[in-house]
């Protein structure tokens, strides 16, 4: 049994290590932005003739699958007057601001830098219109379930040696009681 | 060299055990938000009352003196200065939010309080981010910021342990292998595809 949870506790871990540099960079990133979003800017032009009969809430997405990318068309961000739309299409990586008027959609491509497409996936469980990235998905929900494995299994393996058991549970009740004392005090008076 | 590694792992991981199940039990329910025991209301009320602190300029100050003053709980955000003069002011903990706009002349109030149900309750605990706010965030932040950098310990130090201590290599190399290729892979996908 404990070589059995050993292997799963070890090879669980060598496939989600890459995860968790990620998970532990991005949560850096969230406390302290060090990284700033590249702003490397191509246009292009495509042509594109709106269906007018398309509700505002969907021109976003319609869009975006019209010009073949990948990513959400926020609704919010959508502009529409008599003579032109404007659009923003967003996803990990990469922004969008097309402009449509006369049956040509004039896009401005922002590319945000291989930094921020680390920080993005973090949590990440899936991008519209991108099949490989549903994989991502998998990818999060197993490496979640492995780091909760790893934190009982790693008590479990821990307490089968006899020796730094004193120590050990010093630290483990110290930490463990601490922690709970400050999430206590947070939620109730904080 | 491999003893130190060992008890870098080991207590790393029984100090933070409690911050990191918190951490990823947490941002489970963000990656599932259809969990039905945790859905809820979101209650929402507003207060005006009278107030005076027309003393103070500073919007930080003025933050700090409302939020001590109508004894709100919370963290607090940055101050937002309003074209009319008024000043919004937001404090928040897992599972509330105060909203509180002074008036342009610091006479009066509006608080707009926002309960959660135990599902935004958790997520608050997960995105309690950023330094400042108050020295019981700094200390939940600081155990965020040493949580992160467990994450990229336990993941080397795992790495240099499982090496050392197995004597079959292939399977560990073959997961290696997959988990950063597919990772490597997807970073490029995500820079490159339209």
């Amino acid at each position: 049994m404990r070589n059995f949870i050993l292997k799963i506790h070890l090879y669980g871990g060598l496939l989600c290590s890459p995860y968790l540099i990620i998970f532990g960079l991005s949560s850096l990133q969230f406390n302290h932005h060090f990284v700033q979003p590249n702003d490397d800017e191509v246009t292009w032009t495509h042509p594109l003739r709106l269906d007018p009969t398309i509700e505002k809430r969907n021109v976003g997405n319609a869009v975006r699958d019209s010009l073949g990318l990948i990513g959400w068309g926020p609704w919010w961000n959508v502009e529409q007057d008599e003579t032109e739309t404007r659009v923003e299409v967003v996803r990990p990586g990469k922004k969008y601001q097309i402009h449509i008027k006369d049956g040509l959609a004039e896009i401005e491509e922002t590319r945000l830098g291989y930094l921020t497409i680390v920080n993005s996936l973090h949590a990440l469980t899936r991008v519209p219109n991108a099949p490989f990235m549903s994989v991502w998905g998998i990818y999060t929900e197993i490496c979640t379930w492995v780091v909760l494995f790893s934190a009982g299994s790693g008590v479990y393996l821990w307490t089968a040696r006899k020796s730094e058991r004193h120590v050990g549970w010093l630290l483990i009740c110290g930490g463990a009681g601490s922690t709970l004392l400050l999430i206590l005090y947070v939620l109730v008076w904080g | 060299m491999y003893e130190w590694v060992r008890k870098i792992h080991l207590y790393m991981g029984i100090i933070l055990l409690t911050f990191v199940v918190m951490y990823f039990v947490t941002g489970y329910v963000i990656i599932h938000p259809d969990i039905p025991l945790l859905k809820g209301e979101q209650t929402k009320n507003t207060t005006r009352m009278a107030f005076d602190l027309s003393d103070i300029s500073d919007p930080y100050e003025l933050s700090r003196q409302v939020q001590s003053k109508l004894e709100l709980p919370g963290k607090r955000a940055t101050p937002r200065i309003l074209d009319d003069g008024r000043t919004k002011h937001q404090y928040t903990r897992p599972g509330e939010k105060f909203q509180v706009t002074v008036s342009a002349l610091h006479d009066s109030v509006v608080i707009e309080h926002t309960q959660d149900d135990a599902r935004r309750t958790l997520i608050g605990m997960h995105r309690l981010h950023k330094y400042g706010g108050g020295f019981v965030y700094n200390i939940w932040v600081l155990l965020l910021d040493l949580t992160s950098l467990s994450m990229i310990a336990f993941s080397l130090t795992g790495i240099y342990l499982w090496y050392k201590t197995s004597q079959k290599h292939r399977l560990g190399w073959l997961m290696l292998f997959v988990g950063y290729g597919y990772t490597i892979a997807t970073v490029l996908y995500l820079a490159h595809a339209p």
